[in-house]
């Protein structure tokens, strides 16, 4: 006999089970859409920790990217930053140089200061580094003057000729010191004291590497230097 | 043998329409003349054996009896299906003779009252007890074989 027949229900899905299911894909789906994407994030700095500290004379307020240094064998001594060779033309640099190529200059030049000042050209690179750094400087719009630019003219005469070997390095020392205290004196006066020894440890360097005096004088003068230099290159109060 | 537990299919939260068994509810039922009657509101099922037995129609409202709510009880063999236009045709039934029909007030289906039903469609009542519902009144093979 035939019949309209009825059964028991069959088992189904719990709703609220499906409703689980779909927030848990939505969160899935939302996490993976809203997170920072890791290329996003901040890179680790450039530089680690310093490895040494800073000459007690040097009384000058450090930056705080200054505070961290290479390694002091990090950089050859003749190795040049990309900015230093860029700036050793004598002509007036672009006026797109802004505030944070040269704290970067001021970065490279602490990190060339620290490495072996016994190195055969550690002089030499420093110098040269030093010098496009502060002409980089003083072609600022703040800074620049009728002193600055006496000063800057003679530090790039005087380290016009730094690729001969037998060119002297204690012009091209005096003449960056030199500079460094015409820019503070524009506008730096907290810069005063340092800038002042800057120079007269400049006059008593001899350009040369052959001691050990003369080797600790010679990173003396270029860690100083890279101090001032990273003071410099924050804007002036 | 005493009548079997009818209930209504909606009670029966376990239970449901067979697969291939269409649920007539809601579908329109329709007399001799295809005259509109009513429609079906509940089926009343026999659980135990897995079987509709009566189809709860509620009358429109033309053919209710004064003051009552409209109801009344099918023999599910009694009816012809119709699956393409959603009609059940009861050709035991018009528009006069159901006026006459016993009304379904939800009450304890009793024999006596399903042989007042039996009566009205113009069926004689069986004496067996345990062959009451294999009549053709309640073959559900004849619902569905009238089919057009």
């Amino acid at each position: 006999m035939a019949d309209i027949n009825i059964q028991r229900k069959k088992n189904a899905p719990s709703p609220w089970l499906l409703v689980l299911l779909a927030v848990a894909a939505l969160a899935a789906g939302a996490y993976f859409f809203l997170r920072p994407d890791p290329a996003d994030e901040p890179a680790p700095p450039a530089v680690t920790s310093a490895a040494g500290a800073l000459p007690d004379t040097v009384g000058i307020r450090a930056a705080p990217a200054a505070d961290s240094l290479a390694a002091a064998d990090a950089l050859p001594a003749d190795s040049l930053a990309p900015v230093a060779s860029a700036r050793r033309a004598h002509g007036p640099l672009p006026e797109t140089v802004g505030l944070p190529a040269e704290a970067d200059g001021a970065a490279q030049l602490a990190a060339q200061a620290a490495t072996s000042p016994a190195a055969p050209n550690y002089v030499r690179a420093g110098l040269q580094r030093l010098t496009a750094v502060l002409v980089a400087l003083a072609d600022r719009d703040d800074l620049r003057d009728a002193a600055t630019a006496e000063q800057r003219d003679n530090l790039t005469s005087a380290t016009s000729r730094l690729d001969e070997p037998t060119a002297s390095l204690r012009p091209g020392l005096v003449a960056a010191a030199g500079l460094v205290r015409a820019m503070q004196q524009k506008a730096y006066p907290e810069l005063e004291g340092p800038a002042t020894d800057l120079v007269r440890l400049a006059g008593q360097l001899s350009g040369r590497s052959a001691t050990a005096a003369e080797q600790r004088q010679n990173q003396q003068f270029f860690t100083q230097a890279a101090a001032a230099v990273r003071v410099l290159s924050e804007p002036a109060r | 043998m005493e009548t079997p537990p009818l209930r209504r299919l909606r009670d029966l939260t376990d239970f449901e329409v067979a697969d291939d068994n269409p649920d007539v509810r809601g579908w329109v039922v329709r007399g001799a003349d295809g005259q509109a009657l009513g429609r079906v509101h509940e089926l009343l099922v026999d659980p135990a054996a897995l079987k509709v037995r009566y189809l709860d129609v509620v009358l429109d409202a033309a053919f209710r009896p004064g003051g009552s709510e409209g109801h009344i009880l099918l023999p599910i063999g009694v009816a012809a299906l119709d699956a393409e236009a959603d009609n059940v045709f009861v050709p035991a039934l018009s528009a006069a003779s159901v006026r006459a029909y016993p009304p379904y007030t939800e009450i304890q289906i009793t024999r006596d009252y399903e042989e007042a039903m039996l009566r009205a469609l113009g069926v004689t009542p069986a004496a067996d007890e345990a062959a009451f519902y294999e009549r053709n009144q309640y073959d559900a093979a004849a619902f569905y074989s009238r089919r057009r």
